[in-house]
């Protein structure tokens, strides 16, 4: 069984909207178009529902502040999928549809995962290994009780902080690369928008 | 043995399939897979396999696809990458035709995202019909819908699809909307197909259409209309002798309308044909039953047997255990362990080990237990955190025996009990939160 209820979004989200979560579980399918190596990773998927409320919701959502103590590279990931303005364009199509909302969830998230696998290899397996756990719960390692240890949990911030820098060094010297990723999810939402009202609204095929 | 060029062995088979035994049939294609394999020869493989293979799963090869599959699966992940996509739908479906359900559509599930990733949209469109098979008619009504639109609109993505492989995705979507009282949404597009003649010549999408007419008219209440073209498909298989599965539906519709079929001259034949259909499917349906105990006794599920639930299921039965807080409460304990290098087969050994050693250690105590990554496993047990941790390291110990801590793969065990009373956490997601939190701070 598909279940999202663990995921914490980085928006700040009413109530109603975070019941979507449950909804989303049926459309486990749409999840299945991540990066096979990211698939089953728990931040891929947060971030891909953190993407898909952004491009779903009507009104302009805030980023959870307490949220980006915990999550600085999902924090990182939305801000720099929301710099992006031909991005930020696909939410006329997106808003309010969940299907184009959670299509182009997942290319936008796979547009962040193939820039997070070239800078894999400037990790040991070790340290990809620590974060990938730790950064599906963190929230507790911040927890008032820990502090006598120490202030912050400073390995998994250093951790994240850097990989975080390794994927901003990355997409500032890559910039044609990520141009060509944002034209091709613009070039896929605007085809299957279009094909959307021939087919279903003209009935027409070819 | 002389092997002949793939390109003549490979015609060769496809012209004499007709006239081999199945056993044969597939030796001789198996064979040829594996020349193409050691000769890295790609096309062939993918020929192969979308031609010979991928018919035969449906057959009593299945299993034998499926073993052969798995055994070529080194090949396929390090030297065939951009075949994985076609690789994975094609375990999925051995599966799938095994009732394996769940398992294919974890294969089903790395087929979309290679596809996708390989930018094959026929191949994202067909895993993901493939993926809501068995579950689209148990999803809410918007839903279904929804899914079965995008899928068509996926495949139309770029320009190489064929008119055939649209129609046939939106087919589901078309008879999807009428059964659930939407016909209106469809009347179009049903129009169109069958205005602009596009099956014409593909003998199967030519009975679907029809059948989907009839679908469209029942929902009208058009009977006499839906009668004719039921009537037309069930004459056609008849006379044909083939699409059997189509037949039965055509002819099972029928009756469950008690549109009578008389005054048909074929009616006489139609209910010898139905009686030897449904004879010989319960002929198969038991050789599938004989075929899947075999498997069951043969391949045991030693992966769940060993770690208990999935994690999913152990999630919400460790849930209601933690619920209860009779006497001292239930904990749940997470181990985590660290090898030298990373080692999947060892880390299951490990893994296995110190279950087995749990197991010796706390019995029936254990309330249940999964495997939550693959280095880490969870109990639930009904004890308190100071003597669970008191009696854990006896666990340990018996680990280290076959592990020594300074000459073997095994690096770390790090452990955490998290006791629902006395933390007042109620709920796994909690209490996994906190253990891995005391883990983190145990590893600084």
């Amino acid at each position: 069984m598909f279940s999202l209820q663990w995921v914490e979004p980085i928006f700040l989200l009413t109530d109603t909207q975070r019941q979507m979560l449950k909804e989303l579980e049926e459309y486990e399918v749409y999840f299945c178009m991540l990066r096979h190596d990211y698939i089953e990773n728990a931040v891929a998927i947060s971030g891909m529902v953190d993407f898909f409320y952004y491009l779903y919701e009507k009104e302009q959502l805030f980023i959870n502040s307490e949220m980006t103590l915990y999550y600085l590279l999902r924090h990182y990931c939305v801000d720099f999928g929301l710099s992006l303005e031909k991005l930020r364009k696909i939410k006329h199509y997106t808003t309010g549809h969940i299907d184009r909302s959670l299509i182009a969830a997942a290319l936008v998230s796979n547009m962040i995962l193939d820039i997070h696998r070239k800078i894999r290899s400037q990790f040991t397996h070790e340290e990809i290994r620590f974060m990938w756990k730790y950064m599906k719960r963190p929230k507790k390692l911040f927890d008032v009780k820990f502090q006598k240890f120490e202030s912050y949990p400073k390995k998994y911030v250093l951790l994240e902080t850097k990989m975080l820098q390794a994927m901003r060094t990355y997409t500032k010297e890559n910039r044609p690369e990520i141009d060509a990723a944002v034209q091709y999810i613009n070039r896929f939402m605007d085809a299957y928008v279009y094909d959307e009202q021939q087919l279903f609204c003209h009935g027409v095929l070819k | 043995m002389f092997l002949q060029p793939l390109h003549a062995a490979y015609e060769s088979l496809t012209e004499s399939k007709r006239n081999m035994t199945l056993d044969d049939y597939f030796n001789q294609m198996k064979a040829l897979i594996l020349q193409a394999t050691e000769e890295n020869s790609t096309d062939y493989i993918e020929k192969l396999m979308e031609a010979h293979l991928l018919p035969l799963v449906i057959s009593d090869k299945n299993y034998e696809i499926f073993y052969l599959l798995k055994e070529l699966e080194p090949y396929f992940t390090k030297r065939a990458k951009h075949l994985l996509a076609l690789y994975y739908r094609i375990l999925g479906h051995t599966l799938y035709f095994r009732f394996e359900y769940e398992k294919a559509n974890s294969y089903y599930k790395l087929a979309i995202s290679h596809s996708l990733e390989n930018k094959d949209y026929f191949g994202v469109a067909t895993a993901m019909n493939n993926f809501m098979l068995k579950s689209f008619h148990s999803l809410p009504e918007d839903v279904g819908l929804t899914i079965a639109k995008s899928i068509p609109l996926i495949l139309k993505i770029d320009n190489n699809y064929t008119m055939n492989e649209l129609i046939s995705k939106l087919f589901f979507y078309i008879e999807f909307a009428i059964l659930q009282g939407k016909a209106h949404y469809v009347e179009k597009l049903l129009n169109s197909i069958v205005d602009g003649d596009y099956v014409k010549g593909h003998e199967r999408y030519e009975l679907q259409l029809k059948i989907l007419q009839s679908i469209f008219w029942k929902s009208k209440g058009e009977l006499v209309k839906a009668r004719g073209l039921y009537l037309e498909v069930l004459q056609h298989c008849v006379e044909r002798k083939a699409h059997h599965d189509l037949l039965l539906h055509v002819y099972k519709e029928l009756v469950n309308l008690k549109l009578s079929t008389d005054g048909l001259q074929l009616e006489q034949t139609v209910h010898e044909v139905v009686n030897d259909l449904e004879r010989s499917l319960k002929e198969e349906s038991q050789l599938m039953l004989k075929f899947l105990e075999k498997d069951w006794s043969l391949k045991p599920q030693k992966f769940s047997r060993i770690f208990g639930l999935k994690p999913e299921q152990f999630k919400y039965v460790a849930t209601l255990h933690l619920q209860n807080v009779e006497n001292c409460g239930n904990s749940l304990l997470l181990v985590d362990f660290l090898l030298t290098m990373p080692n999947s087969q060892e880390m299951l050994n490990v893994l296995s080990l110190f279950n087995a050693e749990m197991t010796a250690e706390f019995g029936e105590q254990i309330l249940v237990v999964t495997m939550i990554d693959e280095s880490s496993i969870a109990y639930v047990l009904p004890l308190a955190e100071e003597e669970l941790d008191s009696r854990i390291y006896k666990v340990f110990d018996q680990v280290r025996v076959q592990y020594p801590k300074e000459t073997s793969i095994l690096k770390g065990m790090y452990f955490a009990s998290v006791n629902n009373k006395e933390n007042n956490l109620m709920t796994v997601e909690d209490c996994l939160n906190l253990a891995y939190a005391y883990i983190y701070y145990e590893l600084q």
